[in-house]
C-alpha cells in the first residue's frame, strides 16, 4: 500500500502544503522545527483534521478530497502513538489496549485475547491490571504502542514518540521501536524533531519547515546534501549557498570558495564539514587554497571536542580538539584564519 | 489579620445561633410531623428531578460550550451564568413571562394543550433548575476544557463512536468535575426559595418545599422554623463533607 497525499490543511493562521508519497514496509520520519508542521501533518493523515484543497489516497482508497470527502479517523484504519501517549488514566493497560478491538465490535472475551497477545509481543504482559498512572514512561510508551497496533491497521502514525522520555530510558526504547515498527507491514510514518531518530529509525526523512516539504531523501542523503540550512545544522555541517562559475564559488553574502566541480554553473549549494576545517592563529601558508579570516564568535563543548562557531565571510562552524583549543588560546572575539582544501568541499546544485 | 478573624466570626455566629436555640425537646416531634415530611419529601422529589434534569440538559451544554462547538461561545457562556447572577425572584417573574399562562411560550401551551406551569409541582422542578443549572454547567465545562483533546482523538482512530467516546472516555475522565457539579446543583436547588415561591407559589403539599416551609413557620411557631433550617444545615455540612476533596484541602494533592 502507499499513502498519496497532495494537499493543502491550515489550524489557525498556519498553512501546511504538501506532496509526497510513502510507501509501506518503509518507515518515514517527518522531520522539522517545532511549529513546522509536524503534528498537523500527522493529524491530517489521521484524519483528526480536514484538508482545504487537495486529496489523499490510502492505497485505492480516496480517504480525502476537498471539500466534499472526509473519512473519519475511525473509518481510516490508523493506529496512532500520540505525543506522552495519551493513555486512558482510568483503564487499566489491559482495557486500553482492548478499547480499540472492543470499539470495532469485538466480543469482550476476543477483545481482551486480542489485548493479551499485544502485551505479550510487547513484552508488558505483567503490567495487564495497572493503570497507566503506574507505570513508566518507556513502559507508556509501549502500551501505546500495543494499542495503536491491536487494531491492526493499515497506517501506524506516531508523534514525537521518543519526546517524552528521558536520556536513559531512550536508548533501550528506541531500539525495541525499531523492532516493532520495522516488524510492521504498513506504512509507517513518526513525527520527530531530533536528527538521531530520524537517522536511526528512518528509512526516508521528510523535512518540513514552514508547513513546507524542503526535502526528502534517505538519512545519507540528507547527510550527504543537506538543502535547506536547517537540515545542515542538524547534519553539524556547514552549508554555504552562492553562485558558482568555472570552479569558483562567489558566496551569498560576501566571500570566494575555490570548489572541486568545475562544471557547475549558477545557483549551488556547498557542504563543508566542520572537520575539514583547520583554524590557525597566523595567516597560513600551504596546499589549502581556501584561506580566509574571521572572528571567533562562540565556542561549545561537544562529547570529545569543541565547537567553534567563526564570523567571517562565509561563517563556519569547525570542530577541533581541547589541545587545540589549549595551544591556540581561542577566546569569543579572537582573530582567527580559516583554511579549507577544495576537495573537501562538495558543492551540488539544488 | 483582625478583620479577617472579624469575617470567620461574623460567618460562624448565625450558625452556631440556629444549632444553640434549637428546641432539641421537641425536635423530633417537629420534624416527623406530616407537614414537614411533607415538605421534605417535596423538597427531595423536586431537588433530585431539577438534578436529573441539568444532568440530561447541561452535561451536553457544557460539553458544547467547552469545545466551543457553537458560535458565539463567549456570549453563550454569559447568558449561561445569568442566572446564577440574577436575584432569584426575578428569575421567577422571568419566568412567568415565560411560561405563566399568558407566557411568550407557556400562553401558546395552555391555549392548545391546557398545559399549565406555575402553581404546580413541576412549576418548582422548573423553577429550581433554572436556577440551579448553571452550577452544574459552569463546574463541568471547567472539568471538560481541562480535558484534553488528545484523548477524544486517541478513542476517535481507535474507531469508538462519537457516544462511546463520551462515555467511554469523556464522561469517567471528567468525573470529579461532574460530581462535584452535580452536588452543587442539588445543594442549590433544595435551598431554592425566591425564584419558587414567586413562580410555584406556596401551597403546602404541591409547591411548598423545605425553605417555603421554613418562611412560613417563622411567622408562626419559631421553633418549628428552627428545627426546619438545622436539617437543611445538616444537609448543606454533609454537601461540604461530600466535597471535602474540592473545597477543604489546603494543599493541591
Amino acid at each position: 500500500m502507499k499513502i498519496i497525499a497532495n494537499c493543502t490543511a491550515s489550524r489557525g493562521d498556519f498553512t501546511l502544503d504538501i506532496d509526497t508519497t510513502i510507501t509501506a514496509g518503509t518507515v518515514t520520519a517527518v522531520l522539522g522545527p517545532n511549529g513546522s508542521g509536524k503534528s498537523t501533518l500527522l493529524r491530517t493523515l489521521a484524519g483528526l483534521q480536514g484538508i482545504d484543497s487537495g486529496e489523499i489516497h490510502f492505497g485505492d482508497r480516496l480517504v480525502n478530497a476537498a471539500p466534499s470527502i472526509h473519512v473519519s479517523p475511525q473509518e481510516r484504519s490508523v493506529g496512532v502513538v500520540f505525543q506522552d501517549y495519551a493513555l486512558f488514566p482510568h483503564l487499566s493497560v489491559e482495557q486500553n489496549i482492548a478499547f480499540g478491538p472492543r470499539s470495532m465490535g469485538a466480543s469482550k472475551k476476543e477483545a481482551q485475547t486480542q489485548s493479551r497477545a499485544q502485551m505479550n509481543s510487547l513484552g508488558i504482559i505483567e503490567l495487564a491490571n495497572r493503570k497507566p498512572g503506574q507505570i513508566s514512561g518507556g513502559q507508556g510508551q509501549r502500551v501505546a504502542l500495543a494499542r495503536a497496533l491491536a487494531t491492526k491497521p493499515d497506517v501506524l502514525l506516531l508523534d514525537e514518540p521518543l519526546a517524552a522520555l528521558d536520556a536513559q530510558t531512550r536508548e533501550s526504547v528506541r531500539s525495541e521501536l525499531d523492532r516493532q515498527i520495522k516488524a510492521f507491514a504498513g506504512c509507517v510514518v513518526f513525527v520527530t524533531h531530533d536528527p538521531l531518530d530520524a537517522m536511526l529509525l528512518a528509512d526516508r526523512v521528510i523535512v518540513l519547515e514552514n508547513g513546507v516539504i524542503t526535502q526528502e531523501g534517505t538519512p545519507g542523503e540528507l547527510a550527504a546534501r543537506p538543502a535547506t540550512g536547517y537540515v545542515a545544522t542538524l547534519m553539524g555541517v556547514n552549508l554555504i549557498r552562492g553562485n558558482a562559475h568555472a570552479g569558483v564559488l562567489h558566496v551569498e553574502g560576501g566571500g570566494v570558495l575555490q570548489i572541486p566541480n568545475r562544471t557547475l554553473e549558477g545557483e549551488v549549494l556547498a557542504v563543508l564539514r566542520p572537520e575539514a576545517i583547520t583554524l590557525h592563529i597566523n595567516e597560513p601558508v600551504g596546499s589549502a587554497r581556501n584561506v580566509w579570516k574571521g572572528t571567533v564568535s562562540g565556542l561549545a563543548p561537544m562529547h570529545d571536542r569543541i565547537r567553534v562557531s567563526v564570523a567571517a565571510s562565509p561563517p563556519v562552524v569547525a570542530t577541533i580538539t581541547h589541545a587545540s583549543l589549549a595551544d591556540l588560546k581561542l577566546t569569543v572575539g579572537s582573530p582567527i584564519w580559516i583554511s579549507a582544501k577544495t576537495l573537501s568541499i562538495e558543492a551540488f546544485t539544488k | 489579620m483582625i478583620p479577617g478573624i472579624v469575617a470567620l466570626i461574623f460567618l460562624l455566629i448565625p450558625l452556631i445561633a440556629l444549632i444553640a436555640q434549637t428546641p432539641w425537646e421537641s425536635f423530633p416531634k417537629i420534624i416527623s410531623s406530616p407537614e414537614a415530611l411533607e415538605a421534605l419529601r417535596l423538597s427531595l422529589i423536586t431537588s433530585l428531578a431539577a438534578t436529573g434534569l441539568a444532568a440530561v440538559f447541561g452535561i451536553p451544554m457544557a460539553w458544547l460550550l467547552a469545545r466551543e462547538a457553537l458560535p458565539f461561545t463567549g456570549l453563550l457562556r454569559a447568558l449561561v451564568i445569568v442566572p446564577l447572577l440574577l436575584p432569584p425572584v426575578v428569575s421567577g417573574v422571568a419566568l412567568l413571562e415565560a411560561l405563566g399562562r399568558r407566557g411568550l411560550v407557556g400562553g401558546f401551551l395552555y391555549d392548545n394543550f391546557g398545559i399549565t406551569f406555575p402553581f404546580t409541582t413541576v412549576g418548582v422542578v422548573i423553577a429550581t433548575t433554572f436556577v440551579a443549572m448553571p452550577f452544574l454547567i459552569i463546574t463541568l465545562e471547567g472539568g471538560f476544557r481541562s480535558l484534553h483533546q488528545r484523548y477524544e482523538d486517541a478513542a476517535a482512530t481507535l474507531g469508538a463512536s462519537h457516544k462511546r467516546i463520551f462515555f467511554r472516555v469523556t464522561m469517567p475522565m471528567v468525573a470529579p468535575a461532574a460530581i462535584a457539579g452535580l452536588v452543587l446543583c442539588w445543594a442549590r436547588a433544595l435551598g431554592e426559595f425566591g425564584a419558587t415561591i414567586t413562580f410555584a407559589g406556596n401551597f403546602p403539599g404541591v409547591t411548598q418545599t423545605m425553605p417555603l416551609a421554613i418562611y412560613t413557620a417563622l411567622e408562626s411557631d419559631r421553633s418549628v422554623a428552627i428545627a426546619l433550617s438545622l436539617v437543611l444545615l445538616v444537609v448543606s455540612v454533609g454537601v461540604l463533607v461530600a466535597l471535602r476533596g474540592r473545597y477543604l484541602q489546603t494543599r493541591a494533592s
